[in-house]
């Protein structure tokens, strides 16, 4: 779909207006509310505004290599380099947080073309965040979760636990250069942090002020949710992200079913599926809340088992006092 | 009314002594498998060790042991304290490994707590016990054979100069 200049503005200047609102009305809620993103995709025409908004809001983030890399050991630990394919915007790296995943689903007889903005989730209960070694992927109190370029090696420990396998390594930088550089680590892993430098400021995330369309919304993850249900209830419209991983802060709202979009979506490395999703961390939380039991249990154990002794022992010297008697 | 010895119950290797060792076992296996450099080096390559390879389940194992090892210690602080006679030459060996042990369990607990369970805690405070449970873990899993490792070259050095056996740790 072509649109002209004006309409863009005209639409961007819209699409702000209404995100902002949105913002307002999350800040009025409740500031101790984790925030979510509502994408809705019948609105997302694929004009890739928000990509480009969310490269040059996030360009100081980016990261500049020192080339050459060192050599690394063992030889099969390989470089992840997107430094010379800074422009690859089909695509999760390092240098592009959101793509727009586009794919052909047939829905009720006709061929409808899908647009989905794709990057981070921010689960609720994100097992990247969880999981870290050196603590540097973290959840931040408004339900992003962000990794912080100075303490992470780039064991890509998150990638590999993360549903959507989306955070992305960048060789050659970070603080893994100062440490071991050929024995241990291997850069940085980058992701979409929902600009959480600007919502700091009170500004929008850059894709969801750059929307031409409105597809984004920002609030309170219980109006999001709301806002989601009442969508698929009362418009007959598909969710996906309210329950995924035990529930995530980015929510989307689609007129075809997901199940059909991830049949039709080339998923791997940087594309992100449209699965359903199990909570990752279900059964280490239960683990987690044995662990607040345990020690009073067995505590409780030791003193029933110091009791019985005592009576027992008791017994029998008395029976052996009695004897002797 | 004359009370008798405290019976020898205590002394023998239990099933809690058995749960134990394996708790302390899981918890090593948690913090040495919890960093990508295991897979790394090929310790997730080793023949019947690939499933050492799963982070999940690495940290399901670590909550799981750290579970039981809580479970345990009341029982193990109480047979620590019958036992602190019979092993009068080791005691000091004793007491510096459980104190290892006590460090690098409560660096296990912060870790959990800070990381594991969804708490605000802020990022400068978390890298600190991170950096803690490291400095700690690495304590306990390698002082502890050394520690026992330099009791029983003690015992061997003392029986050949013909001292009384000591009992090991």
């Amino acid at each position: 779909m072509n649109i002209s200049r004006k309409d863009f503005l005209k639409k961007s200047a819209l699409g702000a207006g209404i995100a902002a609102l949105s913002l307002s009305s999350a800040a009025d809620a409740s500031e101790n509310s984790e925030l979510a993103t509502l994408i809705d995709l019948r609105k997302c025409i694929g004009c890739e505004a928000c990509v480009y908004a969310c490269q040059e809001a996030n360009a100081h983030k980016y990261p500049e290599p020192a080339k050459p890399f060192p050599k690394m050991y063992p030889e099969r630990v390989k470089v992840s380099d997107w430094s010379d394919k800074r422009d690859v915007t089909d695509r999760l790296t390092p240098y592009n947080w959101l793509y727009i995943q586009r794919t052909q689903v047939e829905h009720d007889g006709k061929t409808i073309e899908v647009c989905a903005p794709r990057r981070c989730m921010h689960c609720q209960e994100p097992p990247c965040a969880h999981l870290c070694p050196f603590g540097a992927a973290h959840k931040q109190a408004n339900g992003a979760t962000t990794i912080d370029p100075d303490i992470c090696l780039g064991g890509a420990k998150c990638n590999a636990v993360c549903p959507w396998n989306i955070p992305q390594r960048q060789t050659g930088v970070g603080p893994y250069l100062d440490i071991a550089p050929s024995y241990m680590g291997n850069g940085v892993m980058y992701k979409c942090d929902r600009c959480v430098d600007r919502l700091d400021k009170g500004q929008l995330p850059a894709c969801i002020e750059a929307c031409p369309e409105g597809v984004q919304k920002i609030g309170p993850r219980d109006h999001i949710a709301d806002e989601a249900r009442r969508a698929a209830k009362e418009e007959g419209a598909y969710i996906y992200g309210l329950e995924e991983n035990g529930g995530t802060n980015t929510i989307y709202v689609s007129a075809v079913p997901f199940e059909k979009m991830n049949n039709a979506i080339a998923s791997g490395q940087g594309n992100p599926h449209m699965d359903k999703v199990a909570s990752v961390m279900k059964k280490s939380n239960i683990l987690a809340s044995a662990l607040i039991i345990a020690p009073f249990a067995g505590a409780a154990a030791s003193l029933l088992r110091i009791g019985d002794k005592i009576k027992k022992y008791i017994g029998e010297t008395r029976n052996e006092t009695e004897k002797n008697t | 009314m004359k009370l008798k010895k405290i019976p020898d119950i205590l002394y023998r290797f239990t099933l809690a002594d058995f749960l134990f060792i394996l708790a302390v076992f899981g918890l090593a296996l948690g913090w040495i498998g919890h960093m990508p450099v295991f897979k790394r080096y090929y310790l997730a390559d080793l023949p019947g060790m690939t499933w050492t390879g799963d982070y999940m389940l690495i940290n399901e194992i670590n909550l799981a042991s750290a579970s039981l090892a809580a479970f345990l210690i009341p029982q193990r602080i109480i047979k620590y304290y019958n036992e602190k006679h019979r092993t009068d030459g080791n005691h000091a060996r004793v007491r510096l490994i459980n104190i290892l042990f006590a460090g690098f369990f409560a660096g296990v607990l912060m870790k959990i707590i800070a990381t594991g369970m969804g708490l605000n805690i802020p990022r400068n405070v978390i890298f600190i016990i991170d950096m803690i449970y490291m400095t700690v873990s690495a304590s306990f899993i390698l002082g502890t054979p050394m520690i026992w490792l330099s009791g029983k070259i003690a015992v061997k050095v003392k029986d050949k100069a013909g001292i009384k056996k000591e009992s090991g740790i």
